[in-house]
């Protein structure tokens, strides 16, 4: 009961949130760019060129109306036209969604994957050659700029070496549309020379990606690791004589993963924000290099709805990783609401 | 303003706590080579950034200037990273990026902390409804990934400095709001904050003298933290091209520039690229050290 009361009270508080996401954006929108037509309108535009679009796109009226018609058109799914290509900004994000979708959770993937196994290493080698050069990969990790660990990929395996692309989801046609993740599409349709290119392809964005995810997630877990070492129940396991494998496999790593777990969205949100510079040097056909072309050409209808769909697309997995944690061991609850 | 005001003072027993605190930090320092490195990266880069005018074999060559018969030359003796697209050197230019780019990482994080801890420690002071406001609207800015806020922010401001300062310290102050908060509500409720409270000490003392005062540590540690990867944002800013503009040597828009020459000029995209990573090397490992000698749970931990 007390689960379902903390799922429902979760719920309803997204509302305030996606809420208050739009009147940011909108402020972003309207109020901080000076003359939000004359920026429109280019520097070439006369005074009168200028008025009239103020007019036409409805800047000339209050604000508070402005924000009200901003949420009628939203409410309709509609967030405007792009002023550059004229198509509707809707079905660009929804072409580029999978894109960036697939990129971000391959890299999550391999974050997992790599940094739970490394960490748990670490951890059980502590002090050891391996643990501390563990632990300055962790702080390359950290501190390398991922759209630059791109780039130098890209010039050595891709250019130099010519060992893989150096851009796009794939060489060749596309799989046939299902979901428009080129992974599970060619896998649905078995389409195997589509599956190959697509790995190939998802290869060095991914795992450039990934580096300060690999990072994060290895740190939790060794800590987390090391504290569940030092529990009674270790102590005992071992005493009665267990296997270390299974007493680190089955105990001391379910244990210690609460708190990797309970970064999840965290580290989510991160990568979905790097992929707008991966995006850009890969050419990754996603919502971040079609947010930075839309930056180049101002046009910030399209920009804003980047940002409102990141925006979102960040609150609902953020609340989503906080109920699974809760109905997969309810006593986080308590930890959620401290 | 005596006798009773002075007393709570000795409650807090700062003077003791900071001496303990100093003697574990130094023995931690000079122990762990890591921290010996931090040390050494920040103040190399700080330095070198500092004395850019003096230590530059040609500082003409910050912002514009072209030498057509130099461009895009290998590194050599007399251009040690090489030359960029219009013939200037590439160290040069590195050297005072780390000026540009300093700038703009410190007063992000100083203008962040300005906002955020008043703002957090007035919102764990007082429950209620100021804090609600201040955490819901800490939790709004908090909703969108903080590259992205600041790419929308900077992209309809336009591209300078200032902007980008503005930029990414809006997607940055939440979070010290958000862990003086917590760190105040626990404060809030020691005993010698009650007494203090008790003995009519007003709000505003307490809330700076014993409580701010506690909550140093964390905010020099993600102070710190936060300087490396404001670096890392601001330079992304500048390669996306949104962050500040040419013929500003920034580091980001010096490995956006060498993109059209790859790739037959792989010194244009290494060398900036590596002075992003060296510098915020510094930052991460220092504030790790300072975690570690500030977070007793931690070091016991570590061993």
């Amino acid at each position: 009961m007390e689960v379902r009361a903390f799922v429902f009270k979760r719920l309803v508080l997204l509302f305030p949130i996606l809420f208050g996401l739009l009147l940011l954006v909108f402020v972003i929108s309207r109020v901080v760019p000076a003359d939000p037509a004359a920026l429109l309108a280019g520097p070439m535009a006369g005074r009168e060129q200028v008025e009239s679009l103020r007019h036409q796109l409805g800047l000339d009226r209050p604000l508070y109306a402005q924000f009200l018609s901003y949420l009628v058109q939203l409410g309709k799914g509609d967030l405007g036209s792009s002023l550059y290509s004229n198509r509707p900004v809707v079905e660009d994000l929804i072409a580029r969604f999978p894109a960036t979708m697939e990129l971000t959770l391959v890299a999550m993937t391999l974050a997992v994957g790599l940094g739970i196994p490394l960490g748990t290493i670490a951890a059980l080698r502590r002090n050891s050659m391996i643990d501390k050069g563990l632990a300055i990969f962790s702080v390359c990790g950290l501190s390398i700029a991922s759209f630059w660990l791109g780039l130098m990929c890209q010039l050595l395996f891709g250019m130099y070496l010519n060992l893989l692309p150096i851009g796009g989801r794939i060489t060749g046609a596309p799989p046939i549309t299902v979901t428009g993740f080129y992974l599970a599409d060619s896998l649905i349709t078995g389409d195997l020379g589509a599956l190959w290119s697509s790995v190939v392809h998802l290869l060095l964005p991914g795992l450039t990606l990934s580096m300060p995810a690999i990072a994060t997630i290895m740190r939790f877990t060794r800590s987390g690791v090391l504290d569940s070492l030092q529990r009674d129940y270790v102590l005992y396991e071992r005493a009665m004589g267990l296997p270390e494998r299974v007493v680190v496999v089955k105990y001391v790593l379910r244990n210690a993963l609460n708190a990797t777990i309970a970064q999840v969205g965290l580290i989510f949100g991160a990568l979905l924000a790097g992929t707008v510079a991966i995006e850009t040097v890969f050419d990754w056909p996603g919502l971040g290099l079609y947010a930075v072309s839309s930056i180049l050409l101002f046009d910030y209808k399209a920009i804003l709805g980047v940002t409102l769909v990141s925006g979102i697309t960040y609150v609902v997995v953020n609340l989503a990783v906080d109920i699974i944690l809760v109905l997969i061991d309810p006593r986080d609850i308590r930890r959620q609401e401290a | 303003m005596n006798g009773p005001v002075a007393a709570p003072q000795d409650l807090a027993g700062v003077g003791p706590a900071k001496k303990l605190l100093n003697r574990r930090m130094q023995r931690l320092f000079f122990r762990d080579k890591l921290t010996g490195l931090g040390t050494v990266l920040v103040l190399v880069t700080f330095l070198s950034a500092v004395a850019a005018p003096a230590l530059s074999p040609f500082p003409e060559d910050a912002y514009e200037n072209v030498r057509v018969t130099e461009r895009l030359q290998g590194p050599g003796a007399k251009h040690w990273f090489g030359t960029d697209r219009m013939g200037r050197d590439i160290f040069s230019r590195i050297l005072y990026g780390g000026r540009v780019t300093l700038f703009i990482a410190l007063a992000v994080t100083l203008l962040s902390i300005a906002i955020g801890v008043p703002l957090g420690l007035v919102a764990g002071y007082y429950s209620g409804t100021i804090r609600e406001v201040i955490m819901r609207v800490a939790d709004i800015f908090l909703a969108i990934p903080r590259i992205i806020l600041a790419l929308s922010l900077a992209a309809a401001l336009g591209p300078n400095v200032p902007n980008v300062i503005v930029a990414l310290s809006v997607s940055f102050w939440p979070r010290f709001a958000r862990i003086v908060e917590a760190e105040t509500q626990s404060l809030r409720h020691e005993l010698y904050v009650e007494a203090s409270e008790s003995l009519g000490v007003s709000p505003l003392s307490i809330l700076f003298r014993h409580i701010f005062v506690h909550t140093l540590p964390t905010i020099i540690v993600r102070g710190t933290l936060g300087i490396g990867f404001t670096i890392l944002l601001a330079a992304t800013l500048g390669f996306i091209g949104v962050g500040v503009s040419p013929p500003t040597p920034e580091w980001g828009l010096m490995i956006a520039e060498s993109r059209e020459y790859l790739p037959g000029t792989w010194w244009y995209a290494l060398f900036p690229g590596l002075a992003i990573f060296l510098t915020v090397m510094g930052y991460t490992l220092l504030g790790d050290s300072l975690r570690d000698a500030m977070d007793p749970k931690l070091r016991g931990i570590e061993g």
